[in-house]
């Protein structure tokens, strides 16, 4: 939005006022700058949301170990650092993504000026249009994806987790089928060593 | 506990959990309800095996010892001096290489040996399997007919109270 909104400032003073290289329109662009950093931090605060509602959603039951503020065991711990690790890739690759398309945005402003001498600013003004969405698009593709990476982290962790027995209760159980066998099953006995022969 | 980002399946995720579970001594039990995850098991006891491991079980099911990972492990196993004890229960062992490997080796003498219960020994018809690992890891099987077991990869109690159990029947095989 921000990038738009400094593109559109630019735009407006080449194809309006082209003739008129007036300060107001320095304005509008540091306007449009502040609004692209803040822009930025928006969209970080929501590759968070998403990634972590993703989860949420999927696995209600690790969304105690995701809230608290604080891990408070050791599976909460390693629960949080999953998804934490998650999150901070996508963040990374979003940010790799923002430089690339930051580069093609200003690449098409730099063009929209150009092309204003060619009578071609439309086309400027499409590539503009597409590339934000794109970006937005392959960011959300990469969260998803990744959450999806995470949910089955959090399957195989659920799996080697799903043992709703006590190590206590396992023992007992154990200490119970043997003597239990033990009761019904003759005692086994060594078999006697057989006599040496003599020669 | 370190676990990797980068791996695919749900099993490869599974065996990098219980592995940092054998390399931290984490205590807590371990669900295992398919073939994939007790062949997970396996080959991890015979991987991080130092003295001995010991399987009591029904037939050396295919589905679970025919995955060749298991016999690569128990091959350096072996080789690094780790005693296999092995007793079935009264059926011949299911075809794998591993099962194969393991009676020629009991064969040649080395520290493997593969014994079976007699037909209508009271062993041969004990309802639970389980494998162990050193006086530390344990992987128990309350019910041979379904592939769900429970295991600990740091829990010397019950292993060495497994243990001594296999040795009785053991005891009771070679009688």
């Amino acid at each position: 939005m921000g990038i738009s909104a400094c593109y559109h400032a630019c735009a407006d003073y080449c194809i309006g006022h082209h003739a008129d290289f007036g300060g107001p329109h320095f304005v509008e662009m540091t306007i449009g700058f502040n609004m692209a950093i803040k822009g930025v931090a928006v969209f970080r605060e929501w590759i968070s949301s998403l990634s972590a509602n993703t989860i949420r959603r999927s696995y209600p039951q690790f969304a105690s170990a995701l809230d608290a503020p604080a891990p408070r065991n050791e599976d909460e711990k390693i629960i949080k650092e999953m998804i934490q690790r998650a999150i901070d890739s996508v963040h990374d690759t979003s940010k790799r993504l923002f430089r690339i398309f930051s580069v093609a945005s200003w690449t098409c402003v730099l063009w929209g000026i150009l092309a204003l001498y060619c009578e071609f600013r439309h086309c400027s003004n499409l590539l503009l249009l597409l590339v934000w969405p794109v970006y937005v698009c392959i960011v959300w593709a990469i969260a998803k994806r990744r959450c999806k990476k995470v949910s089955e982290q959090l399957t195989a962790w659920n799996v080697v987790r799903s043992v709703t027995q006590t190590t206590e209760q396992i023992s007992e159980s154990i200490a119970k089928d043997i003597s239990e066998f033990k009761k019904t099953a003759p005692i086994p006995t060594a078999p006697p060593n057989p006599p040496k022969k003599r020669n | 506990m370190n676990t990797s980002t980068t791996c695919k399946t749900e099993s490869e995720l599974y065996e990098n959990l219980v592995r940092a579970m054998i390399k931290t001594g984490d205590d807590k039990p371990v669900s295992n309800g398919k073939p994939e995850h007790a062949a997970i098991i396996y080959k991890l006891f015979f991987e991080f095996a130092v003295s001995k491991v010991l399987i009591f079980c029904k037939e050396l099911n295919s589905s679970v010892f025919g995955d060749d990972r298991i016999l690569m492990m128990a091959e350096k196993a072996l080789e690094r001096g780790v005693t296999i004890r092995v007793i079935t229960q009264g059926l011949q062992p299911q075809p794998s290489n591993f099962t194969k490997w393991l009676l020629e080796k009991a064969k040649s003498g080395s520290c493997v040996s593969v014994k079976t219960c007699k037909v209508g020994s009271p062993y041969a018809s004990l309802p639970m399997n389980f494998a162990l690992m050193d006086e530390k890891a344990y992987r128990y099987e309350a019910n041979n007919d379904h592939v769900k077991a429970v295991a600990c990869m740091n829990n010397p109690r019950i292993t060495t109270e497994l243990a001594n159990f296999f040795d009785t029947i053991n005891t009771a095989v070679a009688a």
